[in-house]
């Protein structure tokens, strides 16, 4: 607790909000606080296990002073030679030294040992044990991903909740995508939307019920291969501190030197003429991480997941509100140019704004963990249940 | 590193000047953190020095006795005096060890927490600036990351007083044999002191010249661990090219890391070699005057134990000087950072003598922006050109304008996060500089467009909008519930106790929508006459939008509500409109009479608009 609270005080990311709010007092009250628990704590410690270390010391001083004696008196009786005296004196000198080394560093062994076992524990970590892993491979060769997807994508009563929660967070949720539309998903926060994406991404995998695609649960296909054919931009997606090339190049790892398609990538997700505006253009590096960098604004860098998500070749791209902080225009042509963008693709988005929902060919809404209502804008809206109000509820302030 | 000569000399000699007067700072710190354990720990330290070679000298007595008794037939009791005294000096020096561990130990966990906490405090004084500056934020970092060589660097200095005591007393039994035989002893140390210079400026070069591929390996690893980037990293296969640029940059470092330690302990064993020669040199002559009857038995032992010890005590001797220069260089970053004045970072807040007094913002004449320009610290161009124009008090008030357009910027300059370069920012007719930063800030609350997600209760992440009363519960549910929050805080297992968030085991994550509504009451929470909320729509449904506009319409209505927002529905509540475009303001004025002048308002509502009709 106290390294989060030191966390936020040292920071950039709540740089903001500690000064507007006036919280690096109580922060750094707080910080003194939790350490001064843990120095209570710690000194107990120390002064109970040094009572052990003494204990034992004294039992070693014991058995050398014995010997020492012995050694001492023997040589008066002349039993054994002066020589033999020194030897035993320059031992018993010696070994006092060694005798408080070995009993610190057994426990220093110990400590260590704590340590690497964690270590080892880490590494020995079953990657499928974990609570919400992937489920292993059920086929023994597992299967090509369809190129191109014929049939589309279908949820058959899926249901899914985090890894130690309780709560379903999709409930038995059942519809059909067909392949090659522009989807856009609808509903009201917190309905799942998002996870509904990691399923359909394999980032997670059904608790019960499967994701099928070209009639084949997604399990059943190869990983990497799905890997490459499914891509996202995510609501939080990531501002890579590098350069703009390997920014959107990172979107395909195996072309990240091919700067004509990130070019046509960046064009395409409609960040080129900022980067072109950068000091280096495409080699000058983002964010704040790094002396030379340079930040872009929220837009700019949503505008950089897009291009990210355009320089693969996948087959079906999933956008998660991929216009929250893109202004009108630029919303405006990420919209003209969305059909000629995605001819090829199959294109899954999520949003709260009907003019991105619009793109859309087919509109489905998720409530309370189920699947609502799917038809075409027209249609949705002529049937005037939570899509029709949802969408005048925002319309009406379009109307003067 | 073309400023670099062959050697890093230049670099490091420089490094070094701001060694030497590191140290009266770093022992002025180290006593300021407790002057009992500090003064308790030296005490202890010259205990612990003499107790060796008083051992090693009675030692002599012990044996001179027991030749003397075994010459005269004496019994054995006549050794029992020096004998008992050898064997109390074990006890005590056991117990002195003893009690030095604890000591230390306490100690040291005391200069780790006090040593943190004053890079917070420092922190905290620092301007918004130093946060967005990579080159200042960088100082933090690294003071954080070279924290530990206070310890260590303590550790070395009480070493060093320690070793000086013995070696001076064990010298003082070694020139009862001959007080060439000091000399001697401190020659075969020549060898090893100069290896060890050479290397700590090797390990200088090494350290300086692989900071970027260190801090490059470091975002590796950081974008494998961070939960933030795991996403992606899974979607887009990026797990193999993340392992392989560490490693490639690791081994960087790693390659001449290893040259230098190989280099180093074949050089030091050479010189260990040397000082054998010495050691025998001295045993042969004592062997020589004890022979001739010169020197007692007893003497001859405990020389020859005090040369072992002696020139084993100058070998540590000297790496601990080496090593309290060393983690002194790590050091400077510390120090750098404790000493550099907030003011001067580039960016920095400036500061006046403050004599206004805030008037409440309902019976105040509101904000103004008078020809305001303003560009970051450390880049050229321009955000903000020339931006004037005045907030009304209680008016709901929208800044429109492409990305980029400097809209974050001007929330910054109002908040007095920064100030303009030039131009001025009014409050109630007063130049904000002219007010107490705390009482500016405590009018304002901002929701930002990346809003904190503080991994604590919920009832806490609302509650921290106001510190003061951050256990007024009944407060803090009105708020949740003017933010849009309360509903689903309610859902939560624990309610308004809950953890959220990823760090903490118990913590619940919420999704996007309901992390900016609880954002939202945050900033309702602190109850300030101005609001200002950046795309405080940009994560929430339909519904919630509307609602929105409703509670700032009702719970806001004595509130100055300034916005930003791509939203033009979001955009609507604002009863006026400010059109920003490429740093300066080219339109304004309400909805309606913006749509009338059809510019640049009229065309990218227009745009959006076009989506809803039809």
């Amino acid at each position: 607790m106290a390294d989060y609270l030191a966390r936020l005080v040292t920071f950039r990311d709540s740089a903001k909000e500690v000064r507007i709010f006036s919280l690096k007092e109580y922060f750094t009250d707080r910080y003194y606080y939790y350490r001064n628990l843990y120095l209570t704590a710690y000194r107990k410690l120390v002064i109970d296990e040094s009572y052990i270390t003494v204990a034992l010391n004294m039992l070693g001083l014991i058995g050398m002073a014995g010997i020492y004696t012995y050694a001492v008196m023997e040589a008066v009786v002349e039993n054994i030679t002066i020589g033999e005296l020194v030897m035993v004196v320059g031992a018993a000198q010696q070994a006092r030294g060694q005798l408080t080394g070995l009993i610190s560093s057994g426990g220093r062994f110990y400590e260590n040992s704590l340590f690497v076992t964690r270590f080892f524990q880490f590494l020995d970590l079953e990657p499928e044990s974990i609570e919400g892993a992937l489920q292993p491979p059920r086929l023994e060769k597992p299967l090509h991903f369809p190129s191109p997807i014929r049939k589309g994508i279908e949820f058959r009563r899926v249901s899914f909740k985090y890894p130690q929660t309780d709560a379903l967070v999709l409930e038995n949720v059942s519809f059909k995508l067909p392949v090659g539309g522009k989807i856009a998903v609808v509903g009201i926060n917190g309905a799942g939307k998002t996870t509904m994406i990691k399923l359909l991404s394999r980032l997670y995998d059904p608790t019960s019920g499967s994701v099928m695609l070209d009639g084949v649960d997604l399990r059943d296909y190869d990983l990497p291969q799905l890997r490459t054919n499914i891509s996202v931009v995510f609501q939080d997606f990531f501002r890579y501190d590098i350069s703009a090339s390997d920014n959107v190049g990172l979107g395909n790892i195996d072309e990240i030197e091919e700067r004509d398609l990130i070019v046509t990538a960046a064009k395409r997700g409609g960040v080129h003429e900022t980067i072109e505006e950068l000091p280096s253009g495409y080699d000058t590096i983002l964010g704040r991480t790094f002396e030379q960098g340079v930040d872009l604004s929220g837009g700019e860098w949503q505008n950089m997941a897009i291009a990210r998500a355009f320089m693969s070749d996948a087959q079906l791209l999933i956008l998660d509100e991929p216009t929250a902080a893109l202004d009108a225009l630029k919303e405006h042509q990420l919209y003209e140019r969305f059909s000629e963008l995605t001819e090829d693709k199959t294109v899954v988005f999520i949003s709260h704004r009907f003019s991105t929902v619009r793109m859309a060919d087919l509109i489905m809404v998720i409530n309370g963990g189920e699947v609502t209502e799917v038809g075409p804008h027209e249609e949705l809206l002529a049937n005037g249940d939570l899509y029709a109000r949802m969408f005048t509820t925002q319309a009406s302030r379009y109307v003067s | 590193m073309s400023a670099v000569d062959d050697w890093g000399n230049t670099e490091f000699k420089q490094a070094m000047r701001e060694v030497v007067p590191l140290y009266p700072r770093l022992l002025r710190l180290l006593w300021e953190i407790s002057p009992l354990f500090f003064i308790a720990i030296i005490v202890l330290m010259i205990l612990g020095a003499v107790i060796p070679p008083a051992v090693i000298w009675t030692g002599k007595f012990v044996v001179d006795a027991v030749v003397e008794a075994a010459k005269a037939d004496l019994p054995w009791t006549v050794t029992l005096v020096p004998v008992t005294i050898v064997l109390s000096l074990w006890v005590i020096e056991l117990l002195v060890g003893q009690i030095n561990m604890i000591v230390s130990g306490i100690y040291n966990t005391l200069v780790d927490i006090k040593s943190r906490g004053r890079l917070l405090e420092k922190a905290a004084e620092m301007d918004l600036a130093f946060f967005e500056s990579p080159r200042f934020y960088d100082k933090l970092h690294h003071a954080e990351r070279e924290r530990w060589a206070l310890t260590s660097v303590h550790n070395s200095i009480m070493g060093l007083i320690g070793q000086f005591i013995t070696i001076t007393s064990l010298f003082a039994i070694l020139s009862t044999l001959h007080p060439i035989a000091i000399l001697v002893l401190v020659m075969t140390m020549v060898p090893n002191m100069t290896v060890e210079s050479i290397f700590v400026k090797r390990w200088y070069r090494l350290d300086s010249e692989t900071v970027r591929d260190w801090r490059m390996a470091e975002y590796m690893f950081r974008l494998i661990e961070i939960r933030e980037a795991a996403k992606e990293v899974r979607i887009f296969s990026l797990k193999d090219y993340l392992v392989n640029g560490f490693h490639k940059y690791m081994n960087v470092w790693f390659t001449r890391y290893r040259k230098n330690s190989i280099d180093e302990s074949t050089l030091l064993t050479l010189c260990s070699a040397i000082g054998m020669v010495g050691i025998a040199l001295i045993w042969l002559y004592a062997v020589y005057e004890a022979v001739n009857g010169n020197i007692t038995i007893g003497t001859f032992t405990m020389i020859t134990i005090a040369a072992e010890q002696a020139r084993a005590m100058l070998m540590s001797l000297v790496s601990n000087i080496i090593y309290a220069v060393a983690d002194a260089l790590s050091l400077t970053w510390y120090f750098q950072f404790l000493r550099l004045n907030p003011e001067s970072v580039e960016g920095a807040l400036e500061k006046r003598e403050t004599t206004a007094k805030l008037l409440s913002s309902t019976s105040g004449k509101g904000i103004e922006f008078r020809n305001v320009a303003f560009r970051y610290p450390d880049t050229e161009p321009l955000i903000l050109k020339d931006i004037s124009f005045a907030i009304e008090p209680n008016q709901k008030l929208a800044i429109v304008g492409e990305n980029g357009a400097g809209k974050t910027t001007l929330i910054k300059l109002m908040t007095r996060l920064y100030d303009p370069v030039e131009g001025s920012i009014e409050m109630d007719g007063r130049d904000l500089r002219d007010y107490d930063l705390e009482e500016v800030r405590s009018a304002m609350s901002v929701v930002f467009q990346d809003f904190a997600k503080y991994d604590v209760s919920a009832a806490e992440n609302v509650g921290w909008g106001d510190i003061n009363r951050h256990e007024d519960r009944d407060g803090i549910i009105a708020a949740a519930q003017q933010g849009g929050a309360h509903e689903s805080i309610m859902e939560l297992p624990s309610g308004y106790d809950t953890v959220l968030g990823r760090t903490f085991d118990e913590g619940m994550d919420i999704s996007g929508g309901e992390w900016q509504n609880i954002a939202i009451a945050r900033a309702f929470f602190a109850d300030t006459p101005v609001l200002i909320l950046d795309e405080p729509s940009a994560a929430l449904d339909a519904f919630n939008e509307q609602a929105l506009y409703d509670r700032i319409n009702s719970a806001a209505v004595q509130k100055t509500v300034v916005f930003i927002s791509h939203r033009f529905s979001t955009v609507r509540m604002a009863n006026h409109i400010v059109v920003i475009d490429d740093g300066s303001v080219i339109e304004s004025g309400s909805h309606n009479e913006l749509m009338r002048i059809d510019g640049k308002y009229r065309h990218m509502f227009s745009r959006q608009a076009s989506r809803y009709v039809g």
